[in-house]
């Protein structure tokens, strides 16, 4: 557009109506039909609108003022003086003026705050500040591209704060991270009430409690209602969605071992029983996975059956691997500093980074404040070592904006064939942009359509915001792994890598039709948030769960066999239909449709069940540790289901299952039951 | 006067990025418009200038409206609610305001100014002028320069898309 220049000038005068009628014409019928001005005009009235509004919410007029009344009563008393006015000395005093004023009223609205400038290098983050009423006076606009401008090798001033209270004797205060305190619970204070603190862990809250300082968790979990069980004669399909999560295992694990009982809302038994590999045989013909079977007594109620239907997923040799075309977006704001955080993910990530061959690329991307491109893709180790070590933590947390940029990049250096991927590893707490949970989904329901995966790695404890980070991973094509210790994070990026990078099918969803004949009632263990309506399974547009190479999925049923004299609850009976029952002595049929990973369409693997086929067998080991798993997650929820479950008997039984356990998992698991066990009393 | 109504739309919609309050705010004018058609036509007002200029009167109301309706959210639920540690949306929106309050900075004082004057003291371009004993066209090329300065710097931070 040849005036693009000078409707540009006018668009601010647009938006405020300024401009004369024939400006107006002009400027209107220009934007009919030009973008570019209309995405210049978004932007001014995006800016206009949030410094109104800035200014309108400005705690304190003074530093306004300040701007507003000496430059014009200089220049219109003394013209002369006007060239001062420019010189960049009296422009710092005057932004300083202003910066102190600031701090002087956040100051004193709530607290005298000491500074202290001591060498610290244990702690690394900005010193940043926030208080209810007071705004932050400073943020380092650096900071929000920390990790280029990072010099490590010269220790820092760091500030170290001590507050005390002065009238506000109601004071709380909550840390939410300390370090080898349990579930990041609590506060260190001395008995003067005096409080040191590293600044960027601090928050203050007012508070009508007094005496000591309670404890405080800003953990989020979403609700879990068990399954209940399902009439088969009026219910007789279930149909889920298949979940290769181990995260909540990983969590629980965290709790315990930090002598606390996991909230039951943490305990997804799904993502625990999959926490561990099961002994099913390897898939050999043309799909990427093979479909296994068991049944036995249900370990917690003995008049019931326990079904387990197992997916094995084909394993892929490393070199045998597409390409990766992998974008790390890290989290480096300030919730991230503290050692279970920042610098486990960095040692996490150069685990990742070591395996990696010559044909896969790596680009970063941090985001904190602000995102931003740290590494261009690169194949070239030591850069991407390099730019690892210089991450630093500090500022909020704008998720939103780096989820995009991850995206953009990832699609930018799209590789046809190749395993595309973003790894987000953050402790999930985004609060700048785009931060609510279903903004969030639906953004990331959006950029699933672009062929890139997602991995989404949670770290961190005390703000941990589960439930975000597994809707991110379940709507994102995606997956999600708990890091609570670097053994973790070898499991999941080294030993697992092909299952965690590497899809194999995808939209991979269950569905088993049950013999009112031979099965009375049935109950699906776990899978609560994956449960799907009946006309979703053979429905190629809605999502289901990714199945990575090697992987292996576990669903557990309990069943009340059609002979069992147990009453269970059922629907009235129907008016108009009658419902006739085929011959067949078969248990069930588990149907699968799968899509290849950048395929459109499913395909359908059906398999059906003969109760005779298991009758004479002696349970094997994997239905049985399994079982003892998934008695466990049903102790730690303390569902309603729970029969005669007891921490005695997961003991036993998961010891006598245990197998070769070459890595030990199952040992570390039993060790965990003995804990709960203990703390249970 | 349906003539006008898409153009006015149009118009505020651009302005407030709503099409919802910019429905509310056309009616609004043709509310004001309805009250004053005498006055109007006794003056020999000419009619589109008069219903552009109120749109846009009526599109600043709404927008004062909201933020003063936002901010007073705001407090009140800092009063009522100590405990809600994970109001995400206020502690996002202070910290956008302690980013934008930062950004300032990258104005000259006197950009500042002219912001100032127009979005906090809502003068007319005219009035600034007056202010500064500048011509009106001085005024609109620096708000222009100065918006398009703070926007820039707003966006390469992320604070703006």
């Amino acid at each position: 557009m040849k005036n693009c220049t000078s409707i540009e000038k006018k668009l601010t005068a647009y938006l405020h109506g300024e401009l004369n009628e024939r400006d107006f014409q002009t400027v209107e019928v220009h934007l009919e039909t030009c973008e570019a001005c209309r995405t210049a005009l978004e932007a001014q009235r995006a800016t206009l609108a949030l410094l109104g509004e800035t200014l309108e919410a400005a705690p304190s007029p003074a530093e306004l003022t300040a701007w507003r009344f000496i430059p014009s009563r200089v220049s219109a008393h003394r013209p002369t003086f006007s060239d001062y006015w420019y010189s960049p000395q009296l422009r710092a005093a005057l932004v300083t003026g202003a910066a102190c004023s600031m701090l002087i009223f956040v100051s004193l609205s709530l607290v005298v705050v000491t500074v202290v400038k001591k060498e610290d290098k244990s702690f690394n983050a900005e010193a940043t500040f926030n208080a209810p009423e007071a705004k932050r006076p400073q943020m380092k606009l650096k900071k929000l591209q920390v990790p280029t401008s990072v010099d490590k090798s010269k220790p820092k001033l760091r500030k170290r704060v001590v507050a005390k209270e002065v009238r506000r004797n109601e004071m709380e205060i909550q840390m939410p991270e300390i370090q080898g305190v349990a579930g990041g619970l609590g506060a260190v204070a001395d008995s003067e009430g005096d409080i040191s603190f590293s600044m960027s862990e601090i928050n203050f809250f007012g508070s009508k409690r007094s005496g000591g300082l309670p404890e405080f968790n800003t953990e989020q979990y979403d609700r879990i209602v068990d399954n209940a069980f399902k009439d088969s004669m009026q219910n007789p399909l279930s149909t889920f969605s298949i979940d290769v999560d181990r995260a909540a295992y990983a969590n629980v694990r965290r709790f315990l071992n930090g002598n606390q009982l996991p909230p039951p809302d943490a305990v997804r038994i799904e993502e625990m029983v999959n926490y561990f590999d099961y002994d099913y045989p390897q898939p050999t013909g043309d799909d990427p996975f093979v479909v296994s079977m068991d049944l036995s007594e249900c370990p917690w109620n003995t008049e019931h059956q326990l079904a387990l239907v197992g997916l094995q997923g084909v394993e892929i040799e490393m070199k045998d691997l597409p390409p990766n075309n992998l974008v790390f977006l890290l989290d480096v704001s300030g919730s991230m500093n503290s050692p279970g955080k920042l610098p486990l993910l960095k040692s996490a990530m150069r685990l990742l980074v070591d395996q990696l061959r010559p044909e896969d690329r790596v680009s970063i991307v941090v985001y904190a404040g602000a995102a931003g491109m740290v590494l261009e893709p690169t194949a070239h180790k030591e850069k991407i070592l390099e730019a690892i070590n210089r991450l630093n933590a500090g500022g909020s947390t704008a998720g939103g904006a780096g989820i995009e940029l991850a995206y953009k990049t990832a699609m930018d250096h799209f590789i046809e064939a190749g395993n595309n991927r973003v790894i987000l590893a953050t402790d999930g707490d985004f609060n700048v942009g785009v931060s609510s949970d279903g903004a969030l989904t639906r953004m990331i329901e959006e950029k699933r359509e672009s062929g890139v995966f997602l991995t989404v790695l949670g770290f961190g404890t005390g703000n941990y915001k589960d439930s975000k980070m597994e809707k991110l991973a379940d709507k994102g094509n995606g997956n999600y792994a708990y890091i609570d210790d670097i053994l973790e994070a070898k499991k999941v990026l080294v030993t697992e890598m092909g299952g965690t990078l590497v899809t194999i099918a995808k939209d991979v969803k269950v569905q088993i039709e049950f013999n009112p004949a031979v099965v009375k009632a049935y109950r699906l263990i776990g899978y609560e948030n994956r449960v799907l309506a009946k006309e979703d399974f053979a429905d190629d547009t809605k999502d289901a769960g990714e199945l990575g190479a090697g992987h292996t999925v576990t669903a557990l049923y309990e069943l009340i066999l059609a002979d069992s004299g147990e009453k269970i609850s059922v629907a009235g009976d129907l008016k108009y239909q009658v419902t006739g029952l085929v011959e067949s002595d078969e248990l069930m049929t588990v149907k699968l449709r799968y899509k290849k990973p950048q395929g459109d369409t499913s395909k359908l693997i059906v398999r059906s069940v003969q109760v005779a086929d298991y009758q004479s067998l002696k349970p094997s080991e994997n239905i049985c540790f399994a079982g003892a798993v998934a008695e466990f997650g049903l102790l730690l929820r303390n569902s309603e289901y729970k029969g005669i479950a007891n921490y005695g008997e997961v003991i036993r039984r998961a010891k006598n299952s245990k197998g070769i356990d070459e890595e030990g998992y199952r040992a570390e698991f039993i060790r965990l039951v003995e804990k709960a066990e203990l703390l249970a009393q | 006067m349906e003539q006008y109504q898409s153009a006015l739309l149009r118009y505020a919609t651009r302005v407030l990025n709503n099409e919802d309050a910019a429905q509310d705010v056309v009616q609004e004018a043709f509310i004001r418009l309805h009250g004053n058609m005498e006055k109007i036509t006794a003056r020999g007002v000419q009619l589109k200038g008069w219903l552009f200029r109120t749109t846009h009167n009526a599109a600043v109301d709404y927008i004062r409206k909201e933020s003063r309706r936002r901010n007073l959210h705001q407090k009140q639920s800092k009063q009522a609610e100590p405990f809600a540690t994970d109001s995400d949306e206020q502690r996002n929106s202070d910290e956008r305001h302690a980013l934008v309050m930062q950004h300032l900075n990258v104005l000259k004082p006197k950009e500042r100014e002219v912001l100032v004057l127009r979005l906090q003291e809502e003068m007319s371009y005219k009035e600034i002028a007056a202010v500064l004993k500048r011509s009106e066209g001085y005024v609109g090329t620096l708000i222009h320069t100065a918006t398009k300065k703070l926007s820039q710097s707003l966006r390469q931070a992320g604070v703006v898309s």
